[in-house]
């Protein structure tokens, strides 16, 4: 095979794959965050730390989730004392009363806590790969979820 | 009363809908997007330039992956700090750098991002003030959640407290560090993230620092994830007192820096016949604990000893202060070697046994045993070494710290019963040494943690 072709193989995947998960991966990210980071800015550095080792990453979708939920969890390292605050967002349709219960309940959860629950059941992911996302045995993925959904459970049946 | 499938089903529902209703603008490939935070990180501003970009680093890739080399940026530090000082490198309020407590829980609060569930457990005390280094431990308060100790090390410098790094199992592991002729040698295991090719190189720095924290060597090093060995020139003379090796850039983005030190072995163990077993006699993680209190305390051996015992009783036992008492101690003519008994805060009982090269040396801890344990054989082989054990008490396996600080190591019942022999096996590694850590904790109705901890040399 020439090296051309192979190049160009790998800036299609490339593209297929960004026009595929930015979106997706935004989601995650705000989900993830309960919007306290700038998750396109976030998303997009995934794509560029990707990007930069397209060649070496042997599974480039689950290197972006981890890279996109490791860039929520770190966001401000180095940014001195200065508190999360929600990000300002452009004008977007409005969630329905039940999306609107979620998100809120979603900020009772520690950020660790939220992406288990946001990996687990917005992307579906299998215990296993959370475990992989979050550096942990799926044991500790089982536990989080399960506390987590007391917490939910609690908050929501108070709505 | 809603059931955990319904509220399984709300939470699916509601965001999903909350998602679906995010506005998303994803920038076409060829547009730079306007930076809107971390001017300290210029990279991002590259991001999607251009297909023609994205060719273009295809063949630098193709290219480096042909000559076998990385292609990443070289590592930037942040100017005017020393390097091993990870936070702050700005302003921060003076009171947050007036204690190692106070920068440590700032750091864990404010930078890592940790909640409530995170504590500081209270250090042991050593009663001294002179220190310039000290490690901050914090816990989850919920072991069901299993997460490892984070120790956020600081030091002091101009009267502040610094963080110069917080590690946790995920940060490489320095195996050895020791000084010969001039040149310090470190030996470490990087950790795999299981997401990169093996043969990737990280860019890594080491810093060799003296006991005052003052600089005396800075490298770059790219770091794989085969076993990693770096030569330093220091010059001879040098008195290099400890390394520092931190990982630049995470092996994904975002990812915690990872970081670790220990100290530089000095030049008398290198040609000691017992060096090849020192290594293998503490748990890695304690070097660094048991130099700092050496340091603090160098005209007093036996309080040494106390404290570095202590910090292996806590190694193995869970990582909690077992708050132990030593007795009987037995210490042998030229002063560095030293048996005893031990009893523990939480009802452990049994013998100890150190040793140390030098007067100047810190202690090595090569064996602790509970007296529930009797060891039946031992048989060394060139790839493991299995011990034979019966345990008075019926017992678990107390997992979460099990496999701390020792490699390979594995036990064949998860629970046994008193008196019936039960097989451990553990690892050799490369210089063909051996150490077991293994805990277990009885069933009974007050359950106390047994410790076991041996060393085996060439």
């Amino acid at each position: 095979m020439r090296r051309e072709t192979v190049i160009e193989a790998d800036a299609d995947a490339f593209e297929l794959l960004y026009t595929q998960s930015y979106d997706r991966l935004v989601r995650v990210a705000r989900l993830t965050s309960a919007d306290t980071v700038p998750a396109e800015e976030i998303v997009q550095d995934a794509f560029l730390q990707l990007y930069r080792r397209w060649s070496e990453v042997r599974d480039p979708a689950a290197y972006l989730r981890l890279a996109v939920v490791n860039g929520c969890r770190s966001w401000g390292r180095r940014r001195s004392l200065q508190r999360r605050q929600p990000v300002a967002r452009p004008i977007e349709a409005a969630p329905d009363g039940e999306a609107v219960a979620v998100r809120d309940a979603l900020r009772l959860l520690t950020p660790r806590q939220r992406a288990a629950v946001v990996l687990r059941y917005y992307e579906d992911l299998p215990e296993a790969e959370i475990a992989q996302v979050l550096g942990c045995r799926p044991g500790t993925v089982k536990s989080l979820l399960s506390r987590s959904l007391a917490k939910l459970k609690g908050a929501l049946d108070d709505d | 009363m809603t059931t955990d499938l319904d509220t399984e089903a709300r939470v699916r529902a509601g965001l999903a809908t909350y998602a679906r209703a995010m506005r998303v603008d994803r920038p076409p490939l060829g547009e730079v997007p306007t930076p809107t935070y971390g001017a300290d990180r210029p990279v991002t501003r590259l991001l999607l330039s251009a297909a023609a970009v994205v060719v273009l680093v295809a063949v630098v890739a193709v290219a480096a992956r042909q000559l076998g080399r990385d292609v990443g940026p070289a590592p930037v530090q942040a100017g005017g700090e020393p390097v091993h000082i990870v936070w702050p490198l700005g302003d921060v309020p003076p009171e947050s750098q007036a204690t190692p407590e106070r920068i440590a829980e700032s750091y864990v609060r404010d930078v890592l991002d940790l909640g409530p569930e995170w504590q500081h457990r209270p250090d042991t005390d050593d009663g001294s003030d002179t220190r310039v280094d000290r490690t901050v431990r914090f816990e989850a308060d919920d072991r069901n959640l299993d997460r490892s100790p984070l120790d956020v090390s600081t030091i002091e410098v101009g009267g502040r407290w610094y963080v110069t790094g917080a590690r946790t199992n995920d940060g490489p592991t320095i195996v050895e560090a020791h000084v010969a002729a001039g040149h310090v040698v470190v030996d470490a295991v990087p950790h795999d993230s299981g997401l990169l090719s093996p043969a990737v190189a990280i860019p890594a720095t080491v810093v060799i620092v003296r006991r005052d924290g003052t600089e005396l060597a800075n490298v770059q090093a790219p770091m794989t994830d085969d076993r990693w060995r770096v030569d330093v020139p220091v010059g001879a003379g040098a008195e290099p007192a400890a390394v520092l090796v931190s990982r630049n850039e995470p092996a994904t983005p975002g990812g915690a820096e990872a970081l670790a030190s220990v100290i530089v072995l000095p030049e008398s163990i290198a040609g000691s016949p017992a060096r090849d077993l020192f290594p293998a006699a503490l748990p890695v993680g304690s070097y660094e604990e048991a130099w700092r209190y050496t340091l603090a305390h160098p005209a007093d051996p036996r309080r040494d000893f106390r404290i570095a015992l202590t910090l292996a009783l806590g190694t193995v036992g869970n990582g909690r202060p077992p708050e132990p008492k030593f007795e009987q101690l037995v210490i042998s003519a030229d002063g560095d070697a030293m048996s005893g008994r031990y009893t523990t805060g939480d009802g452990g009982a049994g013998i100890f046994e150190l040793a140390r090269v030098s007067h100047d040396s810190p202690w090595f801890v090569t064996r602790v045993q509970d007296d529930a344990v009797d060891i039946r054989d031992v048989e060394v082989t060139p790839t493991e070494v299995r011990v034979k054990m019966t345990v008075s008490e019926d017992y678990r396996l107390a997992e979460a710290h099990a496999c701390g600080g020792s490699a390979g190591q594995s036990v064949e019942e998860a629970w046994g019963h008193a008196d019936v022999e039960l097989l451990c096996r553990f690892s050799v590694d490369e210089a063909g040494t051996a150490r077991a850590l293994q805990t277990l904790e009885t069933t009974g109705d007050h359950p106390r943690l047994i410790r076991f901890f041996d060393a085996w040399g060439p």
